[in-house]
């Protein structure tokens, strides 16, 4: 066996074995639990990074555990998996140091974030659609009684709201992948949940019953992205969450629907006419976004419809169909992984510290808590895509690829950055470096939470400017 | 030696200054570094247009690179920058006060200082853009130094509002200029063969241009940003960022020209300068008036550059750096001496220290361009390139640059009523802010002789003298001068009101025209939000239909055993009408 | 010989269970009966699992014909079988009369799943049934309304039934369980499906014949309600593979259609009007009836795969139902019954919140548990035979199922403190037996796959 496959192995049981442990511990060792193991899960998401770029493409021995439907469990390491497994581990490990649910609630909160690592490690890992998509619901749940039971506000009815959703999502994309199965070509009787198989065999599909996977898939992907029209979970679901909540349904949730949607593109050639469509609907969300972004009050939810936005520009980078313009799509996922795991931090800082997220009752953050704001605006740089941030070359790939596919219409989106820019700074100029008294009391926040800042801006600046690191391993993804 | 090796000491004592915080060291670690970065900038000068690169990442079979050149112009903004950043550093070291806000303020200025001098060596787009954009965002971060007091969160935000605007133009520029040439090398896009991208890319890089630069209709910014504090203002706001356009058009002039948009610089030019000279005349912020000067001296540049008169526009690029960081320095000076007041009716008695006075007023007379300062050099080879017509506007331009210029001069120095308590405020103005003034003086005195050097470093046809155009100026700024005099010098208090000056005075109504757009937008705004509204209204109604379809199923389960059998008995009918 | 006597052993073992109902009556030693009557259960199940490990050869002992369709469901019986004893030893206080009658049942069941002609299939059927309206009769608030219903409309669903039999033997001249040459029913195919399908719907309670399902779940105690839908519903689709996919196995397209039918609006029915209900028993009546509408698709589909996939949806709903049962019942006897009053539960029994939860989530289809894995198998086997339609229907019903789970899960998750909850030791084992079928088997469904294909190659 290669390091990579012990890597592999081990980096997905990594999170259920902290989950196990977590369970058995008491109460108060399970922040301790929760960090170490997602620590040890950056760790190892590094060294596969690392350990691919030297080995290349690698996957585990399957497992064949229902051999009657050739259903079995694969861990496959391959530039988008790789990428998006840094990208989720980096989440994970500054939502465990960051979070800031109290009491009671410790344990479960750490379980129910594991449990989100187990599903997502499997999910960006797993060989077969099968898997992903049992990782995928997994996750929702996970993510569901984060909202719903360690949420804030109206929690219940946003935890409910995203679960029907999510789950719409899970039963059109249930019923794609099993028609994805039975339409492709079988070997010697047997079909197979394979992706690479399926990537390099879907395209003997007809015509007819590929258009009608794609709908299914795409509208599935839409919700989960989340893209217009289907993005009303969205906005309450990273409302009310908690803090480790919202950097995760954000930063890692998200990336559920967009790697899907890669995958989408990248397995049905019937995906190719309709790239200009969907490009044309990536535009229109992007800018609904940020619309609707430039309205709202609620901290979170401002940054909920910005990360909806940028969403918009990824989905624009898939639909490109380009060699560039994917990449640019895959270190756009990274990129705003972290980017808005960060901004969501802040969000939580605030509110932890002011107990409050209305910016029209917000008034000069920035001088009694400095750290959350100075980060506010590394966010906003990665937001906007400020070279030396990741988001810088996430949106130069992009277009490269857009404009290439679709001309000067594939640049338009990048217009709605400059709103996004422009509001961002407004809310700064009204809330967090706004004129007037400052507020009696400083405050400081903890060092781990200062830690996770760390975390996360560090590695917005580290992948920005250090980018070949990641494009070393994206530059082996051959498949157009 | 790689060229970026200058930014490594101001990078270095940035992140110290950060670490170190509030010792009064800070400043003279800051200082210190940006000498010797200075001083590593002359021994550039040796390495003259050497063009190295390394990879900064690979995309499919493409490699994109971080380069560097030291070609002249490079060599002339880099020296600029540095020169002048280290007199700015040892301005701010008297200048800010407060130990809290030391480690802060020399961290982001050192941080821009970095990245300009990066801008100034950078050979290729993505090196340049790097740099641009950690121009707009340590301008943010230092216009809104003092973040709590009141118009200052405002401007900030003015100021990178705008700059996002050109920062965007310029990346779909660079995404176009790339899809065309699979470069970003700027000489290899300046040997290309013209084709219509250039045309698009150019006229994108123009609104990034002119966004950085503040050139009409995006101009407002520059005077807003006057809330910063004042080295702020001597550095990135007159004499170093707000050029990186001007220096950017000069690097590309000739695809410029290629592109035809020779006459939108000329066009864009004649606006800024008219509107930046007769807003300089009404303006009463101290630093207002110098802000819209700079403003005007920007659109001379660019009207000298959309006549490809690239030497004349470098010329007044380097002695405007002079004398308005001079002037800026001076500003600074006298506020200190009335109480941080930015009203210049409130300020008096400059003429009480006599170093200050003199460096001001070298400053001013070379910004009014009178022979022989510097100042006069640069006015006179931008208008002896122009054409005709437009050389009759710069003309009466010069007027009104003299009047307003003396006229800030004027008002500064009139006595108060106690001129005693003036005299000791002004002999408080510490050396470490003096001092620097001076030197930049010195260097508004000596830098006239560039007009005939300049060219031939930078390997430019030489600038021509002629007595007729150099007697016409000086007949121009001495009417000014005089406007200033009778007006200001005699009766200072007596302020001409008419119509004109309240349209000078509200800047033809570009502030209102911004926020009318900003209020579309969020007008668009709300509409979008409404419409979220309602289609999160659609989505919960659709839910709310299954259980109203379950409320009305509901009543068949009455209870009633009667009932169930004869569904029971329809179920049986129903089925044989469908199958049987 | 021997092997004969084991054949035996199935149908000994549930007669014991009479005879310890009947000893009961006299001694009243209700809990070594209790314990007696849950080992022969237990046996039962571990005699399936002999049986479909070392028998796999079909065994015919006059009226039995055992083959691994019977065994798979004595494993599964049994076990159902047996958690239903456990509840009913915790919650009635009269349970001599429940060994006796359960006695009865496993009896008929038996003689269900290894029946060999028509006849002893209607006559076990009646054996169950009329089993059962005592058993509802003996607990529950409106038991003698419950009790009536039910009698009332079996009783039509008998005389039907009798009557398919009746048309069934003018074509073809036997009552044997076997498979039918084709052509023997020309004419009256359709109808004769039709009768039986009504008459199998009833006890399956398929939509519109399952109209007394809330009523009679509600109206009895929890424990029998647990064996309406654990046990009898289930036998009544053990008829319909006999009936239909043994005997009428000729004639899969002629009935095909009537069962997408049947399928189709029982999932609409069970799921759409779940939605609306208070009350936490009869939300499960409706979504057991939706489940029925889910197994039926298996029908529909009609090839091996689907029927495999059916059994495997009975196997797993069994579990899964009477898991939920045994938790309404502990809450039930603490007199927490609506949605409102579930508020707070995971605060006062993390226990029975995560557990209901789990079952719950299993019920929605959600991986990896089990009810998900039935869901894969059922609408993967339309999806592979070309019946599109009937998979694009169970998933909308899929997710207008989650509604109602999650709003329960809502309520149980909010934060209100209130008296902790104790469950007792034998809730707790039923809880375990069934949350072992719902999460370990849900994660390894292989083996309950394996003997499902199995069972239905013996159809």
């Amino acid at each position: 066996m290669q390091v990579i496959q012990a890597l592999l192995i081990l980096a997905f049981a990594a999170p259920a074995v902290g989950l196990m442990a977590t369970l058995a511990l008491g109460q108060r060792r399970s922040k301790g639990t929760g960090i170490a193991s997602t620590a040890v899960s950056l760790v190892l998401s590094i060294l596969i990074l690392s350990s691919f770029l030297s080995s290349g493409k690698a996957a585990t021995e399957g497992i064949t555990y229902i051999p009657q439907l050739n259903i079995g469990f694969s861990l496959y390491a391959y530039p988008i998996s790789v990428v998006l497994l840094l990208m989720s581990s980096i989440v994970f490990f500054a939502a465990a140091a960051g979070g800031n649910v109290k009491g009671i609630k410790y344990k479960g909160s750490v379980s129910l974030l594991l449990l989100f690592q187990v599903a997502a490690t499997g999910l960006f890992l797993s060989g077969n659609l099968l898997m992903y998509f049992i990782f995928w619901d997994i996750g929702v749940i996970a993510a569901y009684f984060m909202i719903s039971a360690l949420g804030t506000g109206g929690r219940r009815r946003s935890g409910m709201k995203f679960l029907i959703y999510s789950f719409a999502a899970s039963v059109l994309l249930l019923l794609g992948i099993i028609m994805l199965y039975y339409y492709s070509p079988a070997v010697s009787g047997l079909h197979s949940f394979s992706i690479p198989y399926l990537i390099a065999n879907a395209s003997s599909i007809p015509d007819g019953i590929q258009t009608a996977i794609f709908a299914l898939l795409f509208v599935a992907f839409m919700i989960k992205m989340p893209v217009f029209p289907l993005h009303s979970w969205m906005a309450d679901a990273y409302a009310d969450a908690p803090t480790e909540g919202s950097m995760l349904v954000s930063g890692v949730l998200s990336k559920f629907g967009a790697y899907g949607m890669l995958l989408l593109f990248l397995m049905l050639p019937i995906a190719k006419n309709y790239s200009q469509y969907v490009f044309a609907l990536a535009a229109v969300s992007t800018f609904y976004a940020v619309f609707v972004a430039m309205r709202q009050t609620d901290l979170k939810k401002v940054l909920a419809y910005t990360s909806m936005a940028e969403m918009g520009i990824i989905l624009a980078g898939i639909a490109s169909l380009d060699q560039i313009g994917i990449s640019g799509a895959i270190f756009g996922m990274l990129a705003h992984g972290v980017t808005i795991a960060l901004a969501f931090l802040v969000a939580g800082s605030v509110e932890m510290m002011f107990g409050e997220r209305n910016l029209a009752l917000l008034k000069g953050i920035g001088r009694s808590a400095q750290v959350p704001s100075y980060m506010f605006i590394i966010a906003i740089l990665g937001i906007t895509g400020m070279p030396l941030t990741a988001g810088f070359i996430a949106d130069l790939l992009i277009f490269i690829g857009a404009f290439g596919a679709f001309g000067l219409y594939g640049l338009i989106p990048l217009a709605a950055i400059i709103l996004m820019g422009s509001y961002l700074y407004f809310f700064v100029e009204k809330s967090f470096f706004s004129h007037g008294p400052s507020s009696p009391h400083e405050f400081s926040i903890g060092a781990l939470q200062k830690f996770s800042y760390a975390l996360l801006a560090g590695s917005v600046f580290i992948i920005g400017s250090l980018p070949f690191l990641i494009l070393n391993a994206i530059n082996l993804l051959k498949v157009l | 030696m790689l060229p970026v090796i200058v930014l490594v000491p101001v990078i270095i004592a940035a992140f110290l200054a950060l670490a170190t915080g509030s010792r009064k060291l800070t400043g003279y670690v800051a200082t210190l570094a940006a000498a010797v970065s200075f001083v590593l900038s002359i021994l550039l000068l040796y390495n003259r247009s050497v063009h190295s690169e390394v990879a900064w990442f690979s995309i499919g079979s493409y490699a994109v690179h971080l380069s560097f050149v030291t070609a002249p112009l490079n060599m002339l903004l880099l020296l600029i920058v540095s020169g002048i950043g280290t007199l700015i550093c040892w301005y701010s070291v008297g200048y800010i006060e407060t130990p809290s806000q030391r480690g802060r303020f020399f961290f982001e200025l050192l941080i821009f200082m970095a990245a300009m001098m990066l801008f100034a060596i950078s050979a290729n787009f993505v090196t340049m853009f790097i740099g641009w954009e950690l121009l707009g965002i340590t301008s943010y971060l230092l216009i809104g130094f003092w973040h709590w007091k009141e118009k200052v969160p405002r401007a900030a935000r003015k100021a990178i509002t705008t700059i996002i605007i050109g920062d965007i133009a310029i990346l779909m520029a660079m995404i176009i200029l790339w899809s065309s040439y699979h470069t970003f090398n700027f000489s290899s896009i300046l040997s290309a063969p013209y084709s219509s991208a250039i045309t698009v890319s150019m006229s994108l890089v123009l609104i990034g241009v002119f966004t950085k630069s503040a050139q009409f209709p995006f101009h407002e910014w520059l005077a807003d940003a006057m809330e910063g504090p004042t080295p702020v203002s001597a550095f990135l706001h007159s004499s170093t960022m707000v050029k990186a356009g001007v220096f950017l058009v000069a690097v590309l002039l000739p695809l410029f020209i290629k592109a035809g948009l020779g006459p939108v610089l000329i066009a864009v030019g004649v606006v800024t300068v008219v509107l930046g000279a007769s807003n300089a005349l009404t303006e009463h912020h101290i630093k207002r008036i110098l802000a819209y000067s700079t403003i005007e001296d920007l659109g001379l540049m660019f009207i000298a550059l959309g006549f490809n008169a690239l030497a004349a526009a470098m010329l007044l690029f380097l002695v405007q750096a002079f004398y308005k960081a001079a002037i800026f320095m001076g500003a600074g000076s006298i506020m200190r001496a009335n109480d941080e007041d930015t009203e210049i009716f409130n300020s008096y008695g400059s003429g009480a220290n006599r170093m200050l006075f003199v460096s001001n007023a070298i400053a001013a007379v070379s910004l009014a361009g009178i022979f022989p300062l510097s100042g006069f050099f640069g006015k006179f080879a931008v208008e002896s390139a122009v054409s005709i017509p437009i050389y009759i506007i710069l003309l009466v331009i010069d007027v009104a640059s003299s009047a307003y210029i003396f006229r800030w001069l004027f008002i500064t120095m009139r006595q108060p009523e106690h001129s005693s308590l003036s005299k000791a405020r002004y002999s408080h103005i510490p050396m470490s802010m003096l001092a620097p003034q001076a030197i930049l003086a010195a260097a508004v005195v000596a830098g006239g002789y560039a007009f005939f050097v300049l060219p031939g470093y930078t390997g430019l046809p030489s600038l021509s003298f002629n007595v007729i155009g150099a007697i016409l100026e000086t007949i121009m700024v001495a009417a000014g001068f005089a406007a200033a005099y009778i007006i200001y010098r005699k009766n200072p208090d007596r302020i001409p009101y008419t119509r004109l000056h309240k349209l000078a005075f509200n800047n033809p109504y570009v502030n209102s025209a911004y926020s009318a757009i900003a209020k579309s937008f969020y007008a668009v705004g709300y509409a979008v939000s409404g419409l979220n509204t309602l289609i999160d209204d659609i989505f919960e109604d659709a839910g709310d239909a299954f259980k109203y379809f379950g409320s009305a199923g509901r009543r068949i389960e009455s209870g009633q055993i009667g009932l169930y059998a004869l569904v029971f008995a329809l179920g049986i009918i129903a089925l044989f009408i469908i199958f049987g | 010989m021997v092997l004969q006597i084991y054949g035996l052993l199935p149908l000994a073992t549930a007669a014991a269970v009479v005879l310890v109902g009947l000893a009961d009556l006299f001694y009243r030693n209700d809990k070594a009966a209790a314990y007696a009557v849950g080992t022969l259960f237990a046996a039962l199940s571990i005699e399936g699992i002999f049986f479909l490990e070392f028998a796999a050869s079909p065994l015919r002992l006059g009226i039995l014909y055992i083959t691994p369709f019977t065994s798979f469901f004595m494993v599964l019986f049994g076990a159902a079988l047996l958690m239903v004893t456990m509840l009913s030893s915790s919650h009635s206080d009269k349970f001599s009369r429940f060994a006796l009658l359960s006695g009865f049942v496993s009896v008929g069941i038996i003689l269900v799943i290894s029946g060999t002609s028509l006849i002893e299939l209607i006559l076990a059927l009646e054996l169950i049934s009329i089993s059962t309206s005592f058993l509802i009769l003996s607990g529950g608030k409106k038991r003698v309304e419950a009790a009536t219903k039910f009698f009332i409309l079996g009783g039509l669903s008998v005389s039907i039934f009798t009557f398919a039999m009746a048309l069934l033997f003018q074509g073809n001249p036997s009552l044997s369980i076997a498979p039918m040459q084709p052509g023997l029913l020309t004419g009256i195919a359709v109808l004769v499906s039709i009768l039986f399908a009504v008459a199998l719907s009833f006890e399956a309670s398929l939509f519109p014949f399952n109209l007394w399902v809330p009523d009679v779940y509600e109206g009895s105690s929890t424990d029998v309600t647990a064996l309406l839908a654990g046990v009898n519903k289930k036998v009544a689709f053990v008829v319909i593979f006999e009936v239909f996919f043994v005997m009428l196995s000729a004639y899969r397209s002629e009935f095909s259609g009537i069962f997408a039918l049947l399928s189709i609006i029982t999932m609409f029915f069970g799921n759409i009007i779940a939605l609306v209900q208070d009350n936490v028993k009869r939300m499960f009546a409706y979504s057991a009836i939706s489940q029925a509408g889910y197994i039926t698709i298996g029908l529909a589909v009609g090839t091996a795969f689907g029927l495999e996939s059916s059994m495997f949806q009975i196997f797993a709903h069994t579990f899964m139902i009477i898991g939920a049962f045994a938790i309404v019942a502990m809450l039930e006897s603490k007199n927490i019954k609506t949605y409102r009053e579930y508020s707070g539960l995971f605060y006062r029994s993390k226990f029975a919140a995560i557990s209901l939860s789990l079952i719950m989530l299993s019920m929605a289809g959600i991986p990896p548990l089990i009810g998900f894995d039935g869901k894969l198998f059922l609408f993967s086997s339309a999806v592979s035979s070309g019946m599109v339609y009937l998979a694009v229907i169970g998933i909308i019903n899929s997710l207008i199922s989650i509604y109602y789970y999650i709003r329960l899960m809502g309520f149980m998750f909010t934060e209100k403190e209130g008296r902790k909850l104790n469950a007792s030791r034998t809730t707790i084992a039923v809880v375990i037996i069934s949350l072992f079928a719902v999460v370990v088997l849900g994660i390894y469904p292989t083996p309950v796959l394996h003997y499902a294909a199995l069972a239905s190659s013996f159809l």
